[in-house]
């Protein structure tokens, strides 16, 4: 088993970076366009992590690796329909308008959980791994705070609460990694490493690449994306083997 | 027969196979926004998922080379597209934008195939056995990537049997790389990882930056989301089981 207490204390660092999101909104008033490159790069530093757990989730078994993403992509859907904000941008005044604060927290607990399997899937392969994923989602987390506090201020929160409350929804990595590192067995491995692999793949479609494009475009996002990619899967490599 | 002719069959074969991707679009008859959007979605998904096999193929011939070659692939595109004039150009039926994204897809996909037909080559000078396991393995893979180069191109205006065309041709590289790759396996070998990660950057540029923005056009973004997921693992499990 890994280190629990380093599983949490990456996972809450990579929770608690969510509050600097907040320094953006306060400077320009709004959720910023240039917010778009920092989604861009969130999302290929993802979906290259993303590659690193499916790959060796398919390697340990290609049923449990593919089914646990299929599981992961169901989830993630599953989450969007029952809090309602199935369509919804977070970054998007016009999309907000409509949409609770309970629905907001709801819909980014889950979200962060499922990307708290992700750090534990990574530390159950290799501490390196573990830390590679919590400081991608570290950097993924500046981005989604930025939205969440855009959010709450727009209502009339204060931005330290809003700042405070981001984080909060981001701290549900913590548990869901510390018990994905604690209670998955050798058998459950390729499972959770597929699960968190589909999981992010369907997160990074549906609230990252189409809120990063509204913001900054096709070209720049796609050369983003696509180099941050490679950046992990090098890492990767580099630091795992 | 020699072994070479074998070689030369089995790629043509597989081409060949690249073409029966079209086929699903002759019971779509209607090309509706959501259609189109639904078309470039599948494409986007095939396309991960087979840029995804290709990295994973190549890592092990080396990481740096794989990367290296991925970047490479990525600016080639940039610059390819960059030369390309969106309007005046002609592609087949096509004029203007959609000629050119049409246009691009085909050279991708066939840089793709330049790619793929090292490897086979490769492969095969490994030992004989396999061949026939080897020629219907890519066959059968060769029939997504032919789906996705005619759901990429049917919604820019291209007609089925061109779209068939377009996507046998695109694999032709296979059988002329896989010849010379197979005779010359040590010459070969250390170009593999370039080639493969070229191909999987080149691959993934396209999807970002012309296939995802028009998938989310028209379709909602979950559709997009279960779309692309649902084809990218079905391109990954059946390259897996293959
Ligand atoms: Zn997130």
């Amino acid at each position: 088993m890994p280190d629990l207490w380093l599983v949490a204390l990456s996972a809450a660092a990579a929770a608690a970076v969510a509050v600097l999101g907040v320094i953006p909104v306060i400077l320009s008033g709004e959720v910023s366009p240039r917010l778009g490159w920092a989604n861009a790069l969130a999302a290929g530093l993802m979906l290259g992590a993303g590659y690193v757990l499916r790959q060796q989730g398919i390697a340990l078994s290609p049923v449990g690796g593919i089914a646990g993403s299929v599981v992961g992509v169901t989830f993630v859907f599953a989450s969007h329909r029952f809090t309602n904000l199935a369509d919804v941008d977070l970054s998007r005044p016009e999309d907000l308008a409509s949409a609770t604060v309970p629905q907001i927290v709801t819909r980014e607990l889950l979200h962060s959980a499922a990307e708290g399997v992700a750090i534990g899937a990574g530390f159950l392969v290799d501490p390196r791994l573990g830390l590679l994923m919590a400081g991608t989602l570290g950097l993924h987390n500046v981005a989604e705070g930025a939205a969440i506090s855009a959010a709450l201020i727009e209502r009339g929160w204060h931005p330290t609460k809003a700042a405070l409350l981001s984080a909060g929804t981001m701290a549900a990595h913590i548990p869901a990694a510390v018990a994905t590192a604690a209670w998955i067995g050798a058998g459950g491995l390729p499972w959770v490493l597929g699960f968190s692999a589909g999981a992010m793949f369907y997160l990074i479609l549906v609230e990252l690449m189409p809120e990063s494009y509204r913001q900054r475009g096709h070209t720049g996002i796609a050369i983003t994306a696509s180099a941050a990619m490679s950046v992990v899967v090098l890492l990767h490599a580099i630091l795992v083997g | 027969m020699p072994a070479v002719v074998v070689v030369l069959l089995a790629g043509l074969i597989t081409a060949l196979a690249t073409g029966l991707g079209a086929i699903p679009f002759l019971f779509v008859r209607t090309l509706s926004p959501k259609v189109i959007a639904f078309s470039n979605a599948i494409a986007a998904g095939l396309m991960l998922g087979a840029s995804f096999t290709l990295v994973v193929e190549g890592m092990p011939f080396g990481t740096w080379q794989t990367i290296i070659g991925a970047n490479l692939g990525v600016a080639f595109i940039l610059v390819t597209q960059f030369l390309l004039p969106d309007e005046g150009l002609e592609f087949g039926e096509l004029k203007g934008g959609g000629a050119q994204k049409a246009l691009l897809m085909v050279i991708v996909m066939t840089a793709h195939s330049f790619a793929e037909g090292v490897a086979v080559g490769v492969a095969f000078g490994g030992g004989e056995s396999l061949a026939v396991l080897i020629t219907i393995a890519i066959a059968i893979q060769n029939i997504p990537e032919g789906l996705a180069i005619t759901a990429a191109m049917r919604p820019r205006g291209a007609s089925i049997a061109s779209s068939a065309w377009w996507s046998v041709f695109s694999s032709l590289p296979q059988p002329l790389m896989a010849v010379p790759a197979f005779l010359f396996v040590d010459t070969f070998a250390p170009v593999l990882p370039y080639g493969l990660g070229f191909a999987a950057g080149a691959m993934t540029y396209m999807v970002f930056r012309e296939l995802l923005p028009d998938a989310y056009a028209d379709a909602t973004r979950p559709e997009v989301g279960l779309i692309v997921s649902l084809s990218f693992t079905a391109m990954v499990a059946s390259q897996l089981l293959l």
